[in-house]
């Protein structure tokens, strides 16, 4: 049997572990988020610099590019050091990794590209849709099936045949 | 003032030939259909039809996008009341009051109420924009460079900050989107800028891309698999939404002060319907003598926040049309329609495009009227389509990305933009940035840059030019204030965002999103 103290003190252990992980887990995201700012800001800057700085009077067109540099560097700097309170119920909005919805939805995206490039509109919309209805969890081959081909008629009829689209329908290269 | 109604009825006059109509009722009734579809965006489906109205006229193009955005708002009411889902932020308060009511059988009597808060709420906006636009435009005239520039640089620096999350990672978006809107070619001198070597750079980034990259695929990368589809108990008919005259006498206060609170919110920037909805809240429960019942079930919190959102909407036009400062990255969105349209926003707008002014403030109360005769009698079909599943909502909606970015500059180099800005863009949102400021800096930087130089150049680059003039040093005071009192707050740990999470516990994790 536990005792309530023994409980009580076995919740404040895992209370306190939470929180270690917590602080941890904002640490990461503070030098992560921090660090990406600055190194942006720096490249920004060193990239603006070669594009000519002219005089105070005729600033060039380098000038505003580079102050804007210099200042995401700043604000990157305060982000490396400020301890950031907004984070704590930020942090709640977003669930754990969501890998097969991320990659459908970013592998339908690129075959619609890819696609519409070599075969044309029609093939590319199937592409898409047929890909990307995959990132939900529930996702049937048949209903994928269906919506892609609705979204391939809807291609035709709306974008093909009323917008004229410019990329053809079909097409080989 | 005296031209004021002379002004309005051309209004009425542009807004109500058949051609400017049809596309305003286009708009609200795609915005009611994206406002009820939970986990579709306004943000996205302003920016995939962005390319439709390029071979529009500017009148048309502007009123069909500005009713996507005031008609997701009445969209939007319902998927909050019936489904306890916060499909838009500025609806999220709506379920804490809303869908207790739906759960004892008052759903109806909460969405007639909301009706009616909608159209007092929004009615009180416009009027705001018509005595106050004009006003603030007889003072922008008298800004030079200087006053302008630093006129941009609070209203960038207020957006920033007072928006939502950390104010330090909001400069930072901001900042990234000036930067993004520095590239391409420079006007004065021709250099090319960032597009290392790509041709398709050279005309600068797309705003179509950017708006779809933040709004669209990285929203889409974060609603995956997280949207679930409430189910209904029964059907909604028109007498359904009858309130009692016990209901109306509980509902009418609180839709006045919402109303006032909203249309104060809308004037300052960053703080746009959603804030002013949360503040309606918190508001009304602090003076209300039962602050028990809220939660369960009250009618005043139902009615007063969609009043402020409402007001707010509307009232955040003002900022955008008459000084081209946009509050929001909707309105941001907005303004960078009528500057691919060729007009060049800005306190001459309303003088140099009187079409475009006045045509939109008519055409909001045709579009508002539409609204509730498109929403009451037919409140039966919009409960339907609450009930389509967000999976096969998604694939279409990247289809419809695709395409329209396609079509902005017939490349699929668009489309490849996209995806990258769209990956980058949910990274930095898992990181607790925020992407509305980037579209900000987007539009606003190249104006930016170009009256920051201008004034330069007519002091002879002497820096002083920008606190010697009292207008812009009134200005750069204020910036100053903001600053100062961020810190200060966020050394007292009481920022506004907080205090009001804590008032509404529930809602605070709707806050954050946009």
């Amino acid at each position: 049997m536990v005792s309530p103290g023994q409980a009580g003190g076995y919740r404040a252990g895992i209370g306190v572990a939470v929180s270690d992980l917590k602080t941890a887990r904002s640490r990461t995201r503070r030098l992560l988020s921090g660090g990406l700012v600055t190194l942006a800001g720096l490249a920004v800057t060193m990239e603006a610099i070669t594009f000519g700085m002219g005089t105070m009077a005729r600033t060039g067109p380098g000038f505003f590019p580079t102050v804007l540099g210099a200042v995401l560097t700043i604000v990157g700097l305060l982000l490396l050091i400020v301890p950031d309170r907004a984070e704590e119920h930020d942090s709640a909005a977003f669930g754990r990794p969501d890998w097969r919805g991320w990659s459908c939805i970013i592998m339908g995206i690129a075959a619609f590209a890819i696609f519409g490039e070599l075969f044309g509109l029609g093939p590319a919309t199937f592409a898409c849709v047929f890909i990307s209805a995959f990132g939900d969890r529930e996702a049937t081959v048949k209903g994928s099936l269906i919506l892609a081909t609705a979204a391939v008629v809807v291609a035709a009829v709306v974008f093909s045949w009323l917008l004229k689209f410019q990329l053809p329908f079909v097409h080989w290269v | 003032m005296g031209d004021t109604l002379p002004n309005l009825l051309h209004g009425f006059s542009v807004a109500l030939e058949p051609h400017n109509l049809m596309w305003s009722f286009v708009g609200v009734l795609i915005g009611n259909v994206i406002g009820v579809l939970p986990g579709m965006g306004i943000m996205a489906t302003i920016s995939i039809l962005l390319p439709l109205t390029f071979g529009m006229p500017p009148v048309a193009a502007i009123l069909m996008l500005a009713g996507i955005y005031y008609g997701a708002q009445y969209g939007g009411a319902i998927c909050s009341i019936l489904l306890n889902l916060p499909c838009h932020a500025s609806h999220a308060v709506t379920c804490l009051d809303g869908y207790p009511m739906t759960l004892q059988g008052r759903g109806g009597v909460a969405l007639g109420i909301t009706m009616m808060a909608a159209f007092f709420g929004a009615a009180f906006g416009i009027m705001q924009m018509i005595f106050f636009a004009p006003f603030l435009v007889s003072i922008a005239f008298k800004f030079g460079p200087a006053e302008v520039c630093t006129l941009m640089l609070l209203g960038l620096l207020a957006g920033a900050t007072l928006a939502r999350g950390s104010a330090l990672k909001g400069i930072a978006m901001t900042v990234v989107g000036l930067v993004l809107g520095t590239v391409g070619t420079d006007v004065d001198t021709g250099t090319a800028r960032f597009t290392f070597g790509a041709l398709s750079l050279y005309n600068g980034v797309d705003l179509v891309a950017v708006a779809l990259g933040f709004f669209g695929v990285a929203e889409f990368l974060k609603s995956v698999n997280t949207i679930k589809v409430g189910n209904l108990a029964g059907m909604m008919r028109i007498r359904d939404l009858r309130p009692s005259r016990a209901d109306l006498r509980q509902a009418a206060l609180p839709i006045l002060r919402g109303t006032v609170i909203g249309s104060l919110c809308s004037l300052i920037p960053g703080t746009g319907p959603t804030i002013a909805s949360f503040l309606a809240y918190a508001a009304e429960k602090r003076i209300s003598r039962t602050p028990g019942i809220f939660g369960q079930g009250a009618i005043a919190g139902v009615a007063s926040p969609e009043a402020s959102t409402h007001s707010a909407v509307q009232a955040d036009f003002i900022p955008t049309m008459s000084l081209g400062i946009p509050g929001d990255a909707v309105m941001a969105l907005i303004l960078g329609a009528l500057i691919i349209q060729g007009i060049q926003p800005g306190p001459q707008l309303m003088t140099e495009h009187p079409d475009v002014f006045w045509g939109l403030i008519a055409s909001f109360w045709v579009g508002n009227i539409l609204l509730v005769i498109l929403n009451v009698p037919m409140i039966g079909v919009w409960v339907k389509l609450l009930q389509i599943p967000f999976r096969y909502l998604f694939p279409f909606a990247l289809f419809f990305i695709c395409v329209g970015v396609y079509s902005t500059n017939n490349e699929m180099f668009g489309v490849v933009q996209t995806l990258v800005i769209g990956v980058v863009g949910y990274g930095l949102l898992r990181l607790g940035f925020h992407p509305a400021p980037i579209l900000l800096g987007f539009v606003l930087g190249p104006r930016l840059e170009e009256n920051f130089r201008r004034a330069l150049t007519l002091s002879r680059g002497d820096l002083g030019v920008f606190v010697e003039s009292p207008i812009s040093a009134f200005f750069v005071a204020l910036g100053v204030t903001l600053v100062v009192g961020q810190i200060f707050f966020a050394c007292r740990k009481t920022r506004v965002v907080r205090d009001l999470a804590g008032l509404v516990p529930d809602a605070k994790g709707a806050l954050e999103e946009s």
